[in-house]
């Protein structure tokens, strides 16, 4: 059978099993098993298989992945999510619209911590949006700041996702950390604008709360320093050059057990939870990336990659369309799957065609993890509005497509000040010591 | 105190995973500290990191199989519970199996073609034969745990 025929069977295969519900590990890594047998035989195959397994699993570069988790998981079980929410009120939620910015950021942290935007959207769902609907804030701006805010934590270090990318396409993960900066910047301004413009325009309601007393916001400010000084850490680290990536991510863990310990705010029975999360998690990441590594095999063999970067001849030259028809596919696909799974799917075909057409693949990775991230809230059938629908039946699906529609338009802005202005992204990683 | 065997199963392996990742953690600080003071470096730091974090999330393998905790795109039992649910969890499972008896097959096999071989790993010396076979065995579980 034509290699470049499977491969694209494979694809389809691929994509219509994850849409069945089959785990994504299992689904890319049945398709590159049988799909590699196909096209080199059950022995060649079998032999790929085994270093595939073997070399994913003893890789130094992905050995941050599990560094990161356990950072993060800790930090949850010493409340430092929960109390960056409670801060976050306290301080801005007397302002108007101050309870969605205090619940976008809230969101982002924990987003960081949890590496998913559907588990932050189910979990800040839970806490955010009673508290919103309480202070009077419409459904459809409470739903909406919910929704955008699990979005944005997957970009902002220490995270997975770019990890992954990092490894699938052999790109500096120091560069791609580094690289978020300007886009999580530019992120956090128009989302503000996203939640104060339909307010300002009467479109949604958001009434002040009082100000909180002096003690209590002392107090409040207090409780943002360790997330800010972990934060710190990290990105001082990575920036200086003082530590590699996989080094910053075991001080990062350490120090956040250090934090736990010192301040009692880790128990015993805390810090056992925190290693079995981690443990779940990083078994899960590490099928997926052995899947990952065997389906990129397999179109590798296929000579699909190399054949769409020849479909993509005639606009190579023009990086700006090829970017735009990878826009488009990315938000089709946000509407049928997991961040994850997308990326999993589309890097080992379209790095090729992006190195081709000249663009930067640190750029790229930022640019393809912000998309997909945007396809995840993009009405009418984004998946994070689905989970919020799943948490909350209340909300009206129309109400939920209100909500998300100044964050979507928010996105595609940032998108495109980052395709106008590509130094955004590159400048930092391309400077940094 | 639960004495449900699966529970104490998984309890035991997510423990011992989690005590690989903070050791992984403990040696890379050490290595960074020790560098810091004194200019020197763990031995073979890189590959007791690579290998006792990969032996983690190898160990945590089986429990995800046998707790369904894999990354999955759910969107049809999302929408339709009642629905969608069952068979797609007839197709999941019926996937989830077959590719863990493949990665198990192709992994025994992978360790008996080394068994009782020269190789070692490049800075540490551990016998490859037996590295593979606990990789081999730890799939084996997972098998029996997808099933």
């Amino acid at each position: 059978m034509d290699g470049l025929f499977l491969g694209g069977l494979g694809f389809a295969a691929a994509i219509a099993m994850i849409f069945l519900e089959v785990p994504v590990a299992v689904a890319l890594g049945l398709v590159g098993i049988i799909g590699s047998g196909l096209i080199i035989g059950a022995e060649g195959a079998m032999a790929i298989g085994a270093t595939t397994v073997w070399d994913s699993l003893t890789n130094y570069t992905l050995t941050m992945l599990p560094l990161f988790v356990l950072m993060g998981n800790v930090a949850a079980n010493c409340g430092l999510s929960s109390k960056l929410y409670q801060s976050m009120s306290v301080l801005i939620g007397h302002r108007r619209g101050g309870l969605a910015l205090a619940t976008i950021g809230a969101s982002a942290g924990f987003g960081m911590i949890s590496g998913s935007s559907l588990a932050t959207t189910a979990t800040m769902g839970r806490i955010a949006l009673p508290e919103m609907q309480e202070a009077g804030y419409s459904r459809s701006l409470s739903a909406g700041s919910v929704a955008a805010g699990g979005t944005l934590g997957i970009l902002i270090p220490p995270s997975t996702v770019l990890v992954i990318y990092a490894f699938i396409a052999e790109q500096s993960i120091r560069e791609l950390l580094l690289a978020t900066a300007g886009p999580i910047t530019l992120a956090v301004l128009l989302y503000c604008l996203a939640i104060w413009v339909p307010i300002w325009m009467g479109w949604s309601s958001a009434p002040q709360r009082t100000r909180a007393v002096g003690a209590e916001r002392r107090a409040a400010w207090a409780e943002l320093l360790p997330p800010v000084g972990i934060f710190g850490i990290i990105m001082g680290g990575l920036y200086s050059g003082v530590f590699t990536a996989n080094e910053t991510a075991a001080i990062g863990a350490a120090v956040v057990l250090a934090y736990g310990a010192l301040s009692r705010r880790l128990s015993f029975a805390g810090l056992v939870s925190a290693l079995m999360d981690t443990a779940m998690t990083c078994g899960a990441l590490y099928l997926v990336l052995i899947g990952a590594n065997l389906f990129n095999f397999f179109l590798t063999l296929s000579g699909l990659p190399f054949s769409l970067t020849g479909l993509f001849t005639g606009i190579l030259d023009q990086p700006l369309m090829v970017i735009l028809l990878m826009l488009a596919i990315y938000l089709a696909l946000g509407t049928l799957m997991d961040s994850l799974a997308m990326l999993l799917l589309t890097v080992p075909l379209f790095v090729p065609v992006a190195q081709a057409a000249g663009i930067d693949l640190v750029w790229f990775g930022i640019f393809a993890v912000m998309v997909v991230e945007m396809g995840l809230i993009t009405p009418p059938v984004g998946m994070n509005l689905f989970v919020l629908k799943t948490v909350q039946p209340g909300i009206k699906l129309t109400e939920l497509w209100k909500g998300a529609t100044p964050f979507v338009i928010a996105d595609l802005i940032r998108v495109l000040i980052i395709i106008a202005i590509p130094a955004i992204v590159i400048w930092l990683p391309h400077h940094a010591i | 105190m639960d004495r449900n065997p699966k529970k104490l199963f998984a309890t035991g392996f997510l423990l011992a995973a989690g005590a690989c990742f903070v050791f992984g953690t403990a040696v890379t600080v050490s290595d960074v500290i020790l560098r810091a003071t004194s200019g020197a470096n763990v031995p073979a730091a890189i590959e007791l990191t690579s290998l006792s974090i990969g032996l983690g999330a190898l160990l945590s393998m089986p429990i995800g199989y046998a707790y369904r905790a894999h990354v999955t795109a759910k969107l049809l039992s999302e929408l339709s519970p009642t629905r969608f649910s069952r068979p797609l969890g007839i197709v999941s499972t019926i996937a989830s199996v077959l590719f863990a008896a493949l990665l198990a097959w192709i992994m025994g096999r992978h360790a008996l073609e080394k068994f009782g071989g020269p190789q070692t790993t490049p800075d540490l010396g551990l016998r490859m034969d037996i590295a593979l076979a606990v990789v081999a065995v730890t799939l084996l579980l997972a098998l029996a745990a997808a099933v």
